[in-house]
């Protein structure tokens, strides 16, 4: 109780509920813009938290992923471009129904729909991850060995469309982190003479290479090549009705909204599955249930409640992987490992004994956070709708520049901005080729742990790898791998 | 694709056998026979690495059918990528030795020129305004060192 009231006064403070504003107005803002994206805002995010108490920290991050999930629909619906991936399925009906002069009417609907769905799974994450760990810290270190290659492998298959260039990514990812320090014998690996880099690869400079400069640069190539699209104008001049969301079209859409945040709540809790995924299975579910299924891809609202319940679903419940082993279910919570890392907070189920307080706090910080979308997307959806059409000769130069700055910031260098800018080639080739970046930073984040680990098994069971085997957990998750990734790549060759 | 893929396998091949048998051993410790040495995992990675852009390879010479219509890279591509990175350092450099306000400035607007931005007026205050905004936040709000 001391604990949750602790965490009371640290979130509902000026301070607190300032930075999830800014968190939220900020994700907002980025996951409207067409090109730019909630990880590639966390990852030029991060650094800056560094400056901030742990539960700011969090809350601020964790108001940026909130406010751009939601973000995405504007220019979905608007320009029928997702900001995201993952609003991809909310262009099938959101920008009809914008044709039809609803275009406010949508990104309301998009908007109660994003803090639905947001909700459900914030409350699944806080009723479910306690458990849940009680039963994590009950695995030994064999254990843990197990569930990180099996998690890995699972994005690495998910992920991409290959699963052999998922798993190069990933274990890439895993090599990339041996770089510095030996976390256990403290002798120095790979560091090519550079006392830079015998403190390791900074995360955060990588991360903005990989997701937002990477991903700056093929935007631009793409603008370059078919030009930027008109948005559809929010008129004042049509009807009250067609502006809004009544109370009846709400009620009539419930039953979608309870279903795909189900989908993404489930998805979100899976590591590799993702946003995207969900999005789009929420929607196909919601058309199989209807009675009406022609009258999607045509304006229907329930087609833009189930994709956008779905995707923000996945934003809580991708922290139940986190919170309960340690698992980052996708690149953003790998970033926010990042954060944690940067305050000295190590997650996993320890977290729940050693900084019980914190948790409280990023509960509250999630709930308040969906207060702070609905209230910013409510009164600023107008403005909003406009910076979707914000000309790139004035954008990217900020944005190439803010990622300078967050790639410094990470390490007061600029050893890390030249990080930066090394990983920004490989990240660029790395999307040309096919090759899944998030399985990269995942195994790059999941890569100590599982040394650590795995050199704590081998000195339990006296270096003899067979006991691996002996243990039925050990046993069962390394059985499932090896039938998921046969599964999966047989899958993938049936359909080459 | 299949091309770029083939290219791409040999490249992580070299690549791999490079670290594998010459890299790892130089830069990493053997250990002393307590636990694992600090050279396992490094070498068990990369060992893994060679061996799937090794079956990638066998995949797309014998297995995968497809023809290239597109190329996924073109040499422009690969140029401008160079190009951008090449400025950014530039950039870095000259924050590094002129100093936060003037170097971000300078950065700015060559990446807005570089974007086809040809209005000077527009580009002065693309410039200014962010790097001054940027500057007081950082400087005052966080607390942070800049360069």
């Amino acid at each position: 109780m001391d604990q949750i009231l602790g965490a009371l006064s640290d979130v509902l403070t000026f301070q607190g509920i300032f930075y999830i504003l800014l968190g939220v107005t900020f994700g907002v803002t980025v996951g409207a813009i067409p090109g730019l994206n909630g990880p590639m805002a966390i990852a030029i995010a991060v650094p800056l938290t560094y400056y901030m108490g742990s539960v700011y920290a969090i809350a601020f991050l964790v108001g940026i992923l909130k406010g751009s999930t939601f973000g995405g629909s504007i220019s979905a619906i608007l320009l029928n471009t997702p900001g995201d991936p993952e609003a991809a399925a909310t262009c099938w009906d959101g920008h009809p129904l914008a044709k039809q002069g609803k275009g406010e009417k949508a990104l309301k609907m998009s908007l109660y729909s994003s803090v639905f769905g947001d909700t459900f799974s914030d409350l699944v994450l806080i009723f479910v991850s306690a458990p849940l760990a009680i039963v994590a810290l009950s695995m030994g270190p064999m254990e843990q060995v197990s569930v990180i290659i099996f998690a890995l492998s699972l994005i690495a298959a998910l992920s991409g469309k290959s699963v052999i260039k998922g798993v190069i990514m990933g274990v890439a990812g895993m090599f990339v982190a041996c770089i510095g320090t030996d976390p256990i014998m403290g002798e120095v690996r790979l560091s090519l003479g550079s006392y830079e880099l015998e403190g390791g690869i900074p995360i955060v400079a990588m991360g903005i290479g990989m997701l937002a400069l990477a991903e700056v640069f093929m935007h631009v190539e793409e603008i370059s090549k078919g030009g930027m699209k008109e948005p559809i104008k929010m008129r004042k001049d049509i009807p009250r009705e067609d502006r809004i969301v009544t109370f009846a079209e709400f009620k009539s859409v419930f039953r979608t909204l309870i279903r795909s945040s189900l989908i993404g709540t489930g998805i979100g809790a899976l590591p590799g599955l993702g946003v995207t995924i969900a999005a789009f299975l929420g929607y196909g579910a919601a058309k199989r249930a209807s009675k009406h299924p022609e009258t999607f891809g045509k304006g229907e609202l329930n087609g833009i409640a189930a994709a956008e319940s779905a995707n923000n679903a996945v934003v809580g419940s991708n922290f139940i992987p986190l919170f309960t082993l340690g698992i980052p279910g996708n690149v953003t919570a790998a970033l926010i490992v990042g954060a944690f890392t940067m305050h000295g907070v190590i997650p996993g189920p320890m977290m729940f004994e050693e900084h019980g307080r914190l948790i409280y706090g990023i509960y509250m910080s999630m709930m308040i956070a969906n207060f702070c979308n609905l209230f910013v997307g409510q009164i600023s959806l107008r403005f909003f709708s406009r910076i979707v059409n914000i000309k790139t000769d004035v954008l990217y130069p900020i944005v190439i520049f803010t990622c300078f700055v967050g790639a410094y910031l990470a390490t007061n260098s600029l050893f890390s901005v030249y990080v930066m800018i090394a990983f920004t080639i490989i990240g660029y080739f790395a999307r040309k080729l096919e090759f899944s970046f998030v399985t990269f930073i995942i195994g790059f984040i999941l890569g100590p742990k599982f040394e650590l680990y795995l050199q704590q098994s081998l000195a339990i069971s006296m270096k003899n790898q067979w006991e691996f085997l002996s243990r039925p957990v050990t046993m069962g998750f390394l059985l499932l791998t090896l039938i998921t990734m046969i599964g999966i790549a047989r899958n993938r060759l049936k359909k080459a | 694709m299949r091309k770029a893929e083939i290219i791409a396998s040999l490249v992580l091949i070299a690549t791999g056998l490079v670290f594998i048998l010459y890299l790892i051993p130089e830069q990493t410790a053997e250990g002393d026979g307590m636990g694992m040495a600090p050279d396992t995992l490094p070498l068990i990675t990369m060992v893994i690495i060679t061996g799937l852009a090794t079956l990638l390879l066998l995949f797309n010479l014998f297995v995968k059918k497809e023809q290239d219509d597109v190329p996924p890279i073109l040499t422009e591509n690969v140029v401008n990528i160079f190009k951008f990175s090449a400025l950014l350092a530039i950039g870095a450099s000259l924050i590094n030795f002129a100093g936060f306000i003037i170097g971000s400035i300078l950065m700015i607007a060559g990446f807005n020129v570089v974007s086809g931005g040809s209005n000077p007026v527009k580009i002065a205050l693309v410039s200014v305004i962010p790097t001054l905004i940027v500057y007081l936040l950082l400087r005052y709000a966080f607390n942070a060192p800049l360069p």
